[in-house]
């Protein structure tokens, strides 16, 4: 890869790879950090890595890599208590922006395989050998990774919904 | 699909990068390259200029040894001819001078 080649792919991948880094934190401080490191080592690989096909996957492996390590270095995991999150009415539409924030956040709190994985799946939408691949992980422990990050967002969401109910109800009949 | 993957994909869609993200970048990937690889052109042709000058004065010493070495072999030759004559002319004033010694017994 030439460096105008490299030039182009930042010009063409800088929003996928920040993007898959914000996911993963929902902090914008942190993924344009992680963005920044992920072309920095492109750069210093560029004579192995190609501009095609491959270099997609190579960003996405390499920006899931940088995050991991990023987490694991500051172990900022955190748990996202239901107060924190936005308050969202009672009839939610399809696209609300207060239950999409609430998922991001959601999302941000899992554990990082899962997160990793759900991730690829909804926001790249990558299949499930994708991501194994990608993740250098077996087809079944990304199922199972995709199936429990699924119950633990639904399950948070619905009792994240079930107190934003209960609240909007208390806040009617006072 | 189910309503809660739709509400990931909302969640996780595409979203557009800092506007000065890629110049950050290329910025840091430019200034990551070690400093001789930044050198501008000028500096790049006093290289050059410095590496053929130096291929010059190579050649120029080579080839002074090469005149030095066959100037001494040359006088080596001088010298060893000097002797040879030398040599050759002592035999001769030797053979000669027997030969004269030996005519007047033959005469007598």
């Amino acid at each position: 890869m030439t460096k105008a080649d490299f030039e182009s792919v930042v010009h063409e991948h800088q929003g996928r790879v920040y993007g898959i880094a914000f996911n993963f934190f929902h902090n914008p401080a942190i993924a344009e950090e992680v963005a920044q490191e992920v072309f920095l080592q492109l750069y210093k690989n560029r004579n192995t890595v190609d501009a095609g096909t491959h270099c997609l996957s190579w960003l996405r492996r390499s920006t899931m890599h940088r995050c991991i390590d990023t987490l694991r270095r500051a172990s900022f995991h955190q748990e996202v208590q239901l107060d924190e999150l936005p308050d969202v009415p009672v009839d939610v539409p399809e696209t609300d922006p207060l239950l999409q924030e609430a998922l991001r956040k959601l999302i941000a709190s899992l554990p990082e395989k899962p997160r990793s994985v759900v991730i690829l799946r909804f926001g790249e939408d990558m299949d499930v050998d994708e991501i194994a691949v990608t993740l250098q992980m077996p087809v079944r422990t990304v199922w199972s990774h995709l199936q429990r990050a699924i119950a633990l967002i639904r399950e948070k969401a619905a009792r994240y919904l079930t107190e934003a109910n209960h609240e909007t109800s208390r806040t009617r009949s006072s | 699909m189910k309503q809660v993957e739709r509400d990931l994909r909302e969640a996780l869609k595409a979203r557009n990068a800092p506007p000065d993200l890629a110049e950050r970048i290329l910025d840091r990937a430019h200034r990551s390259e070690p400093r001789w690889v930044r050198s501008n052109w000028l500096q790049v042709a006093a290289l050059f200029i410095l590496i053929i000058g130096a291929a010059v004065l190579l050649q120029q010493w080579q080839e002074r040894s090469r005149l030095a070495q066959s100037e001494k072999a040359k006088e080596q030759l001088m010298a060893a001819m000097r002797i040879t004559g030398a040599k050759i002319r002592d035999v001769k004033e030797r053979i000669a001078e027997t030969r004269s010694n030996a005519q007047p017994e033959s005469q007598e």
